[in-house]
């Protein structure tokens, strides 16, 4: 049996984490590994529970948030190789591998500021994990950085899962009949997908009235016209695996490795 | 110069040289075959076609299949074109309080950033490192793996005017490719001459950082002449308002002024769009002075007026098309700019200020890519004249 390397995620049939995996697997296989795919349920947050889960591996790649502060502190102890992917845990020196979320955000407020809008809704993410919270903070960066005011009800909770997306706008297009705003900015493009099909469904139309963007790509986004920043979460697996690699054949690495991404203006 | 040549190592420099000749004028698009670079060149033919078959044997040049026959008829030309894949080259700057490293090939096109925290002075942290030479070597390693092709180099902007051997000899040892260090303005600038969109490729553009000192750096015909240096020991003013440039501008001397022109702020007004942070920054101050806070309105036209004779004094010695305002002092933003040029225009009459454009170099990425560019420039002469 060959040496394994282990993958932890909350969710393995999620599309982010389904992506990951599938580019991670790419480079760890090719490189002579088998891959344990790990569903963990909840979050591992104890340096026992850490233990067991990566027994027998040979280092560990962790999708977004499911190990805790302490649980990768005892690990980073034992000098178990280990890279975290989209999420970094505070005050820990683990090397991470993150989308450029300041550069993707800076990207779509200066796109929608270029078009002249100036009235934005924000449909956020969870913020229980680093990529709703980034996102937010630099489209605020971006917001102060543009002299831009949105008023706190532009601010809708969308969780990542378009249908909260869109249950958020429903209630604020009853809530503001007159729909003052011109431009909506979704955490990621599946939310931002079901906000176009909300407002048209309230007969909006988009772009005229209302300009929609989102982060990160996929086919749905061009199937649906929507302009975004990609975010290509396959290579982002990719890119995280050799991160890992290079740590499992003896290099110290720290700090954290950013991926690009690239405007992608489509008609939204 | 003509005696030197007979010596072995003049011999393979001429040849080194020559080779850049044919590979920068392929880059360029001044030749695409192999009888063109003859003409462009003015090498004989087998002296191109030698060069040529080692450039497609390093994989910096492919050839593209069958061009058009000349004039005359004859044979097709077989078409060359420039493989900025073929190689890629790491560019790291210190900028403020982190180390960040661009992964790139030769085009400037970038597939990976890797990001080391230092540790800022005012605000210790678990997780970064105390000097810039172990940060540089961490964001070295952290690139590594990500590698698509081989490495020509390796690029550092740091802050101030020395130069660091033991950087550049650590840095040789550790990765075995060539290390080249430039001042960060100055890599900066040339970042936005080589790689930049809407920056004029032959223009002379000064960057000014503003951040943890104060640096300028300026770039000259598209990058081919480019300096550095340090201006935070400079004096501004005179008598007992005799104070060095760092004392004003540097953000260890400002942000307690900013702390205290922020502190009204937080609890008169909060709106959703605010940052969640509390420490005090220029977009904090910015957003503030833009909600019309009096004491914020008040520090940045004295930022404003302090930085004001020195752009006065550039525009006056260098004649830059382009000023660009970097480092963390940038996030002030336009009405920043607009506030500089008046003030600026105490010290110069203005038709002298209004031919040179303002702008804003948000990104720190500017001086990794202007390390990338450094090394391009050194390993492969691509920019020269």
């Amino acid at each position: 049996m060959s040496a394994s390397i282990g993958l932890y995620t909350n969710d393995r049939t999620g599309v982010f984490q389904r992506s990951v995996i599938r580019g991670a697997r790419e480079i760890l296989e090719r490189a002579g590994f088998a891959v344990e795919v790990t569903e963990v349920a909840g979050r591992i947050d104890t340096p026992a529970e850490a233990s067991d889960l990566t027994a027998g591996s040979l280092g560990s790649l962790v999708i977004t948030n499911v190990l805790g502060n302490r649980a990768l502190e005892a690990l980073v102890g034992t000098g178990h190789p280990l890279t975290l992917v989209s999420h970094r845990a505070a005050g820990l020196d683990v090397p991470t591998v993150m989308h450029d979320n300041r550069q993707g955000m800076r990207q779509l407020v200066e796109h929608l500021v270029a078009a002249g809008r100036s009235d934005f809704v924000y449909v956020g993410g969870r913020t229980d994990q680093l990529d709703g919270r980034e996102r937010e903070r630099f489209f605020k960066e971006e917001l102060l950085r543009n002299s831009i005011d949105v008023p706190e009800e532009h601010f809708l909770t969308g969780d990542f899962d378009p249908q909260t997306a869109a249950a958020s706008l429903r209630e604020l297009l009853e809530r503001s009949p007159s729909k003052d705003f011109d431009a909506l900015i979704a955490a990621d493009y599946l939310m931002a997908i079901a906000a176009l099909s909300t407002l048209r469904e309230n007969g909006v139309r988009v772009p005229e009235q209302v300009s929609v963007v989102g982060f990160g790509d996929g086919p749905e986004a061009s199937r649906a016209g929507l302009t975004v920043v990609s975010a290509d979460v396959v290579e982002l697996g990719r890119r995280g695996a050799r991160q890992l690699l290079a740590q499992v054949e003896g290099e110290r690495l720290r700090g954290y490795t950013v991926i690009r991404a690239g405007l992608i203006v489509r008609d939204s | 110069m003509t005696s030197r040549q007979r010596q072995p190592g003049s011999m393979e420099q001429l040849r080194r040289h020559n080779l850049h000749r044919v590979l920068r004028s392929v880059y360029s698009g001044a030749a695409e075959s192999r009888a063109e670079l003859a003409v462009v060149t003015g090498l004989t033919k087998p002296t191109v076609s030698t060069l040529v078959a080692e450039l497609l044997a390093a994989g910096l040049i492919s050839e593209r299949g069958p061009g058009r026959s000349g004039e005359s008829g004859g044979k097709r030309p077989t078409l060359l074109r420039f493989e900025p894949r073929a190689r890629q080259v790491i560019g790291v700057s210190v900028v403020g309080h982190r180390a960040l490293g661009a992964l790139s090939d030769l085009a400037g096109e970038t597939s990976a950033l890797h990001v080391r925290e230092l540790v800022p002075e005012e605000e210790p942290l678990a997780a970064g490192v105390r000097t810039a030479s172990a940060a540089v070597a961490d964001v070295v390693a952290g690139l590594m793996p990500q590698l698509d092709a081989p490495l020509l180099g390796i690029g550092v902007g740091l802050p101030g005017s020395g130069g660091s051997p033991t950087l550049v000899s650590l840095l040789k040892q550790r990765f075995g490719v060539p290390v080249h260090v430039g001042n960060q303005a100055e890599l900066s600038a040339l970042g936005q001459l080589a790689f930049a969109t809407g920056v004029d490729p032959g223009a002379t553009l000064v960057n000014l950082i503003v951040d943890g000192g104060i640096e300028m750096g300026v770039g000259m015909a598209g990058g081919a002449v480019h300096y550095g240096s340090d201006l935070g020991e400079l004096q501004l003013g005179f008598g007992e308002d005799a104070k060095p440039l760092r004392e004003r501008l540097a953000w260890r001397a400002v942000r307690a002024k900013v702390a205290a022109a922020l502190a009204g702020e937080a609890s008169s007004r909060r709106s959703a769009a605010e940052l969640e942070t509390t420490s005090p920054s220029y977009l904090r101050l910015r957003g503030a002075a833009g909600h019309g806070s009096e004491p914020a309105e008040r520090l940045i036209e004295e930022l404003a007026g302090d930085l004001a004779p020195v752009l006065a004094w550039l525009v006056a010695t260098v004649r830059p098309d382009q000023v660009s305002i970097g480092g963390r002092l940038s996030d002030l933003g336009e009405p920043f700019l607009d506030r500089l040029r008046r003030r600026a225009g105490h010290y110069l009459p203005p038709a002298q200020l209004e031919a040179v454009a303002l702008s804003l170099a948000y990104s720190d990425q500017l001086g990794a890519m202007g390390a990338v560019s450094l090394v391009v420039q050194a390993e492969l002469e691509l920019l020269a004249t």
